[in-house]
């Protein structure tokens, strides 16, 4: 059991996310970093998709109610238990009555904390992720307060090894282009309808990730991008991911809370296996996207799979090791 | 085990270069070390009967992997030269494909000399830090 100390909103417990409902306008919810809190779980030895507690805003503070291994990763931030010093994508053994401080990141933006055997909350069709806009899932449906006590399915000493860690994604799974980080991109229904250099724009540009953006979306900015005749399209479904461009030409990506369906011309979509780059990046910086194949998507989607395998098996040779 | 296999464990520790072998399993515990000469961490300078300085006291790797002083993700070092050290401290880390493996001191002290590169591949048992008695 965890209480939480800090008063910073927007904290939020999420799994994957809640798949299968989108035909009842129910939005996916879900980390925004799927490999983050992945491989969060991997170091805990609990299933890959188990909830945890996603942290979007800086500083933030937990104290440990009783014994309970976690872990700590995404976001780089300076953390510390109990006053010692905690590295980056980390597992650790908490002792009753510890606190654990996460400072403001110095590369990412989200950090997850993980608990050994999942976050303890109700499974709401299917997930434990917070929907925020429908007021269920996660811990009464909404983002964390302050002196809310959360539990773990397996707390107390833990069996399994603690104090390692693991290299971040960034690291083992670098994409950058001219210096900015990269998402790959596969263009979408409405991508022709954009004018040509428009279109050449949006991949030689850089894209600043602008203060409205959050969960729901990323508002970007960077030069228009204009269609060749104004568009009216009916609302159809979109999922995380999709590139809306609105009248004005500055484009929004959807993210996990995304709702489900929108009006907006699709320009792409920030394929599923690069999702969790966009969800790091802060807000302000800069990002840039390369377009990319369905075969390429679903390559990159198997790259990250056979990360995850290799970090799952080192762990576990890790644990026999340990023994 | 026998004698001709001892010898060919010998052999392969002397082609790739590691400092030793222990080797546990019911009814046999076989521990193998190169001469002092022969290895860049002499690993009989702690032993009590050879310790010509007392107050200098050894770190030796736990392990097998890439030695290093420095988190990937950060960009100070975990500990530097003249830096105090206490017993349970991190002072280096062994990445082994992706995972990252604590290297804590075992003892307190002052750290005197760093004998290793970061980034280099080591050993199990090699000494990478010397402290000094503070």
């Amino acid at each position: 059991m965890i209480e939480i100390l800090s008063a910073t909103a927007l904290a939020t417990v999420q799994d994957f996310g809640r798949f299968g409902s989108l035909g009842y306008g129910v939005g996916t919810s879900g980390a925004m970093d799927h490999l983050a809190l992945a491989l969060g779980n991997l170091l805990l030895g609990n299933p890959e998709d188990a909830a945890a507690i996603e942290i979007p805003l800086f500083p933030f503070e937990v104290r440990f109610t009783q014994d309970c291994a976690f872990a700590f990763t995404g976001a780089a931030c300076e953390a510390t238990l109990d006053g010692q010093p905690l590295l980056p994508f980390w597992a650790a053994q908490a002792r009753e009555g510890q606190v654990l401080s996460l400072g403001y990141p110095t590369s990412g933006s989200r950090a997850y904390l993980c608990l050994a055997g999942g976050v303890d909350v109700p499974s709401v069709l299917g997930s434990r992720s917070t929907q925020l806009r429908g007021e269920f899932g996660g811990l009464q449906g909404r983002a964390l307060q302050q002196g809310d006590q959360v539990s773990a399915l397996r707390p107390g000493m833990s069996t399994l090894p603690t104090d390692f860690g693991v290299v971040s994604p960034s690291q083992a799974l670098p994409l950058q282009r001219d210096g900015l980080p990269a998402m790959r991109v596969l263009p979408a229904a409405e991508y022709e309808c954009f004018l040509e250099e428009s279109r050449a724009a949006f991949w030689t540009g850089e894209w600043k990730v602008t203060t409205q953006s959050n969960r729901y979306g990323y508002r970007l900015e960077g030069a228009p991008i204009l269609p060749k005749a104004p568009m009216e399209v009916r609302s159809h479904g979109i999922v995380p991911g999709v590139i809306q461009v609105p009248h004005g030409g500055q484009p929004i990506i959807q993210m996990r809370d995304a709702q489900p369906s929108g009006g907006y011309p699709k320009f792409g979509t920030v394929i599923e296996a690069d999702l969790w780059r966009l969800g790091q990046a802060p807000i302000g910086s800069k990002v840039r996207f390369i377009e990319c194949c369905y075969a390429e998507a679903v390559a990159a989607l198997e790259d990250n799979s056979r990360y995850l395998a290799e970090v799952s098996r080192l762990v576990d040779l890790h644990g026999l090791a340990s023994r | 085990m026998t004698n001709q296999e001892i010898r060919q464990l010998a052999v392969w520790l002397k082609e790739t270069h590691l400092a030793g072998a222990e080797i546990r399993r019911p009814g046999l515990h076989l521990v193998l070390k190169r001469s002092v000469d022969e290895v860049a961490a002499p690993v009989q300078i702690t032993a009590p009967e050879a310790s010509t300085a007392p107050d200098e006291q050894l770190l030796k790797t736990p392990g097998l992997g890439r030695f290093l002083l420095t988190h990937p993700q950060q960009s100070e070092v975990l500990v530097s030269v003249g830096s105090r050290v206490e017993p349970g401290q991190l002072v280096a880390l062994l990445q082994v494909g992706d995972l990252l493996l604590p290297v804590r001191s075992q003892k307190a002290g002052r750290v005197a000399a760093v004998l290793t590169v970061c980034g280099t591949t080591v050993g199990y048992g090699e000494a990478f830090m010397r402290l000094d008695a503070a």
